[in-house]
């Protein structure tokens, strides 16, 4: 118990620094190329890393967004999340950073 | 019980004691400050007695919470604006009951006035002007005493040897508080009071008895080289009375009525950012059923997304904000969004560049949001013009805008046939190492060899050997050595194979570039070989502009290429026949916003040290640890300070190559269109000499920094006229 609760603190201490987001709900066919442009709009994006299936390895409708600015991953929340993308309502979160092996 | 113990108790149950009053007291701080913040929302009872209600609560807290409440009246003052006859209504029922609180009022609003402006924040102490002037109407504020603040900053303006800006900032600060103060100012009827306020204006008359306030004698702080003033502003406007169908007509340009209700909407939109609330609230706009209003928030977020130098929120709000008002009025702003871009379009070749690319932006966004439909056909004139005509060329840019945003076929499925030409091509690679018949490509042989390493994830060195087999040409340096020089073909055929491998996504193309960085360091060692190597990603990736901006940006901020090899690249021959394209100038402008925002974060740092230090100076650390600690921070503080100042003038230098480069280039065409007896303002010297207007306008702030050394180097008074005129309208921003 003590541990978890060590370990809820230190995420939510993540949390508050991030400057990572989650993109889900995303068509399976939608780039990285697509996702870049469109949230390029809220600042500059050191990386995303899209979201892959686990067997077949091709995209499965998430990923993570990571900005040089955490102000600019608040915008990206604040005024693309929830709006389109490929006809879809795209949603977003923040994430307490990118860990490889999440994919 | 020891009596330790009992101390111990009776102090946990005092703190809890004083725990709770604090947290009752901050409960009931919330709650007036909620309770004042909302009056004036969607009720069920009218405005006037929902004031009269919170005045009579209000008057009970006074006792308690005097400083509280005023300081919140305050606060509503400056940050709600236009609520502001809300405001003064209830300030003019409180000082009926309780006369100090509305002098000690009156004293804060002044005193907070001169601290903005000492601040400058000029924008806020004009809001407190306005506020006072609105008191007069309720009896709180002495009309005579009104009268001699206007004097004064009148005054203010007539002060000789100080910036213009600061003369019109006082003019505005009177003029824009007129309509609240105007007609009771002036004997004869002006024009009419705003009727916005007629239902407060009749309550108003309850006040008449109450006692006023004289303002305290005010002078404006005086001019100093800190004061950074207002710019100058064009007002926008995009509909006259003629372009509204049916409903309430539109107020006149020159009105009173809609200086009022703009300024009223353009306030919500500088006070609710976010999107769900600022469009409830621009909707919900309470005059709504006197103004076509409608038009009228269509207009105003468009004035603030076109708003030069900068527009008046972030950019990508405005895209966001007309979404929601098209959710939130399906029957109504779709169409007036629709008729405002039809009008934007038919206009644009008058367009500030600046101003055409915000344009570009949001409607491809906005189109991405409603699957790419749109009226084309009533568009496909711009297919018959000159291809560097204003239409085509923003079809074009709105075009490209749209590919990033979806797909090729996804535009080819979309816009009509006759609209093929203006679609950019298939953003796929153009390698040159490709088997063709001829076979007579050089080192086509060694691509090949290349790739196949590639793929067989060899090391560096074997990479690096396989390339060496090309010779490269040799030269003497200075001291007699040789070295090798900057070989074009060693670059072209390394980098082509190894963007042409990683062509599938950007992440591909970014961890190959990781992989070999030491290798591109190494053959970019100098600015020559680096405009290389930007030319052959160009060539490699001209269908695919955004792959060419993001490789530039990675290949920056690696240091593979520096800011000087990428702006001598942007003006060189080779880049002439996209000099006018938008992707270009993101490049250009993305450089520079990056060397900004790297002189500011070593200033920040610079300043936090500074600061710990001096913190620790004043701090009671002493002995040993004293001295070590001092001595690191000093050496710190040391080498921030080199770094920030080889920052500044990297990014000083940066603006005076491009200022110069634009300078030469301009004259030249100008100077070879005389000679030849034609007319030099061809639509390729329209674009270019907007695109340095655009770096003034895009980077007034730093530029505004040099301005002696530009006066003295390149915008001097044998500097062709026609630039020089470029240059002082940038100045007169802060004349």
């Amino acid at each position: 118990v003590v541990i978890s609760a060590g370990n809820m603190t230190e995420q939510e201490k993540r949390l508050r620094l991030s400057s990572t987001l989650y993109i889900g709900n995303l068509s399976f066919f939608t780039t990285e190329e697509q996702i870049h442009e469109l949230f390029s709009k809220c600042g500059d994006i050191k990386r995303i890393i899209m979201g892959l299936d686990k067997v077949k390895k091709t995209p499965c409708g998430f990923c993570f967004l990571e900005f040089y600015r955490r102000e600019d991953a608040k915008h990206a929340l604040m005024y693309i999340s929830g709006t389109r993308l490929d006809d879809r309502i795209i949603r977003g979160d923040w994430d307490a950073g990118f860990v490889e092996g999440r994919q | 019980m020891s009596s330790r113990k009992r101390y111990a108790e009776e102090e946990a149950e005092r703190s809890s004691k004083r725990r709770k009053a604090t947290s009752d007291q901050a409960e009931i701080e919330a709650r007036l400050e909620s309770l004042i913040t909302r009056v004036g929302e969607k009720s069920t009872s009218s405005l006037e007695s929902n004031l009269e209600g919170l005045a009579g609560v209000l008057e009970a807290d006074l006792s308690n919470y005097k400083h509280k409440i005023l300081e919140i009246l305050c606060i509503c003052a400056i940050e709600l604006p236009e609520k502001v006859t809300v405001y003064t209504t209830l300030v003019g029922l409180l000082n009926t009951k309780n006369y100090s609180a509305g002098e000690e009022l009156v004293d804060m609003l002044i005193k907070q006035m001169r601290d903005y402006m000492k601040h400058n924040e000029w924008e806020k102490s004009q809001r407190i002007v306005r506020f006072l002037s609105d008191l007069i109407n309720c009896h709180v504020v002495e009309l005579s005493s009104l009268l001699v603040l206007y004097q004064s900053f009148l005054d203010a303006s007539n002060e000789e040897g100080v910036p213009q800006v600061r003369a019109d900032f006082f003019v505005y600060a009177v003029l824009s508080s007129l309509p609240w103060s105007g007609e009771e100012l002036s004997e004869s009827k002006g024009p009419d009071l705003d009727k916005l306020l007629d239902r407060i204006d009749k309550y108003i008359s309850l006040l008449s008895n109450a006692l006023q306030h004289a303002l305290p004698p005010f002078t404006p702080p005086p001019h100093t080289d800190e004061c950074v003033y207002p710019i100058p502003r064009v007002v926008f406007r995009l509909f006259d009375a003629t372009d509204i169908p049916e409903g309430p007509a539109l107020p006149g340009s020159n009105t009173i009525n809609r200086y009022l209700v703009e300024d009223c909407l353009s306030r919500i939109l500088q006070v609710y950012l976010d999107r769900k609330d600022c469009a409830a609230q621009l909707v919900g706009f309470h005059a709504k059923n006197r103004f076509p209003y409608h038009y009228m928030i269509i207009e105003v977020v468009f004035s603030s997304l076109f708003n030069l130098p900068d527009p008046a929120n972030l950019e990508v709000f405005h895209a966001s904000l007309l979404l929601e008002l098209c959710k939130l009025q399906p029957g109504f702003l779709p169409q007036v969004l629709a008729q405002a871009t039809e009008m934007l379009y038919e206009r644009v070749e008058h367009m500030n560049l600046t101003c055409m690319e915000r344009f570009i932006r949001w409607f491809s966004h906005h189109l991405s949001n409603f699957q790419f439909r749109w009226s084309w056909d009533e568009w496909i004139d711009c297919t018959e013009k000159e291809p560097e005509d204003a239409k085509p060329v923003f079809i074009h840019e709105v075009l490209q805008k749209c590919l990033r945003l979806s797909y090729h076929q996804r535009l080819v499925e979309t816009l009509p046939d006759k609209f093929e030409p203006l679609i950019p091509k298939e953003p796929t690679p153009v390698f040159r190492y490709i088997d063709e018949e001829t076979n007579q490509i050089p080192a086509l042989p060694i691509s090949r060899k290349l790739i196949e390493a590639f793929k067989a994830k060899a090391t560096m060195e074997q990479v690096e050997e396989i390339l060496n087999q090309i010779p490269g040409p040799k030269k003497e340096d200075n001291s007699g050595e040789v070295e090798e020089a900057a070989n074009p073909l060693k670059i072209d055929v390394f980098v082509q194979s190894l963007l042409f491998l990683g062509q599938k996504s950007f992440s591909h193309t970014f961890s190959a570039l990781a992989k070999f960085h030491p290798l591109l360091k190494k053959l970019g060692n100098t600015e020559e070989s680096q405009i290389f190597m930007l030319r052959t990603i160009r060539d490699l990736w001209q269908n695919h502009q955004q792959m060419i901006c993001v490789i530039i940006d990675k290949l920056i901020r690696t240091t593979i290429v520096s800011c000087p090899a990428v702006i001598n690249w942007i003006f060189s021959e080779h880049m002439r026949v996209h000099f006018t394209e938008g992707f270009v100038w993101e490049i250009l402008h993305g450089v520079l916003r990056k060397m900004n925002m790297e002189v500011t974060q070593l200033q920040k740092e610079l300043e936090d040290v500074k600061h710990k230090k001096s913190d620790e100076e004043d701090g009671e650390t002493s002995g040993e640890e004293y001295a070590v600690s001092n001595t690191a921070s000093e050496s710190q503080v040391e080498k921030l300070q080199e770094s920030y100042e080889a920052a500044q003038s990297e990014q000083k230098n940066l603006f005076l190559i491009i200022l110069q480069r634009f300078i030469i280039l301009l004259t030249e065409h100008i100077v070879s269109c005389e000679s030849k007896g034609t007319s030099f303002q061809t639509p390729w010297y329209n674009l270019s000499i907007q695109r340095l207007e655009q770096i003034f306008t895009l980077h007034h702030k730093q530029v505004s920094k040099y301005t002696g050394t530009l006066e003295n180097l390149l915008f001097s008074s044998d500097t062709d006229q026609n630039l020089l005129q470029v240059y002082h309208r940038f100045c007169s921003l802060r004349a």
